[in-house]
């Protein structure tokens, strides 16, 4: 029961990890791509998390925790140094 | 006796994980617009994730992954909603207008805040010279 | 569940090299290097994903953030 819960969900999370990546190559604009990335973090993080407690060790949760602050931190550094202005709204791609 | 309990919390919160999970991605393939779409992938980023979290403490085998699942808890829910909000004022700040216009009350408000000369998207529904800017 | 996040690397790399737009490039890079580290967690090796994770989304992303921004961000090739 425990290991069929664990595997069902680690499988779902991984195609909304697809949903997500597929969202990151079609969104028109770059705000699109960024909210992509953030939701893509999000279930990386909770893929992570699922594995850790399948695999009991407690270092593999430090994998996660560090990977949620240097995700923010490059979300961060994307946000808030560029903008879409100097491309104009991405549409001649 | 305990197994049984903690397996059907993590039944529901996976639960809900997977509706949530399966509305926010939807949402962000049906909504027009990188504004809805944010709403949808907040739904799905943080509220799904979130209960996988539940779910993982709930069946977490040792204390020393428990505790560092409720830390980890404690960091996503600063680090979800405020990623949210940096992508969204990116997209403001980059003159994405939403997909309705903004009615002419919120605008001004803009400009206070020093938003700075919004250059219009080319299909915008706003007219051109409208002044509302 | 490592095929899937090899296509998606493969795919997000072909993208990050074809795309003119270096911002986009540097998403789907950072895209990348999220997918590689989990790779190497799922290949039970967590020391390296924390290492890449550390890098890969947190380092290189500011980076080439920063080399953009001194730049222009039209890839003119």
């Amino acid at each position: 029961m425990r290991q069929i819960l664990l595997d069902g969900m680690q499988w779902f999370l991984v195609a909304c990890a697809v949903g997500a990546v597929i969202r990151i190559l079609a969104g028109p604009s770059a705000a699109d791509r960024l909210v992509a990335l953030n939701v893509l973090s999000g279930i990386v993080l909770a893929f992570l998390a699922i594995r850790g407690v399948m695999e009991g060790q407690a270092i593999y949760l430090d994998v996660a925790l560090v990977y949620d602050i240097f995700g923010f931190l490059g979300l961060l550094a994307i946000a808030r140094f560029l903008k879409e202005k100097a491309m104009g709204a991405g549409e001649d791609e | 006796m305990i197994s049984i309990v903690t397996e059907l919390i993590a039944l529901a919160a996976f639960t809900s994980a997977a509706v949530f999970g399966t509305a926010g991605i939807i949402g962000l393939y049906r909504f027009p617009d990188p504004y809805a779409r944010m709403q949808a992938s907040s739904l799905c980023g943080t509220t799904a994730v979130f209960s996988v979290f539940l779910g993982s403490l709930a069946l977490a085998p040792s204390w020393a992954v428990a505790t560092r699942l409720v830390v980890l808890m404690a960091f996503f829910l600063v680090s979800g909603p405020t990623g949210g909000h940096i992508v969204a004022r990116f997209a403001w700040n980059s003159g994405i207008d939403p997909w309705r216009p903004v009615s002419p009350v919120i605008r001004p408000a803009r400009r206070r805040f020093g938003g700075g000369k919004v250059e219009r998207a080319k299909d915008s529904p706003l007219p051109p010279e409208s002044g509302i800017d | 569940m490592i095929e899937v996040a090899l296509a998606c690397v493969l795919v997000l790399c072909l993208y990050a090299l074809e795309g003119r737009d270096l911002l986009n490039g540097t998403i789907a890079l950072s895209g990348v290097s999220l997918l590689s580290a989990l790779m190497f967690y799922v290949l039970k090796a967590p020391d390296v994903a924390i290492t890449e994770a550390a890098v890969g989304a947190g380092v290189s992303t500011v980076v080439f953030v920063w080399a953009i921004k001194s730049t222009q961000r039209r890839d003119l090739t």
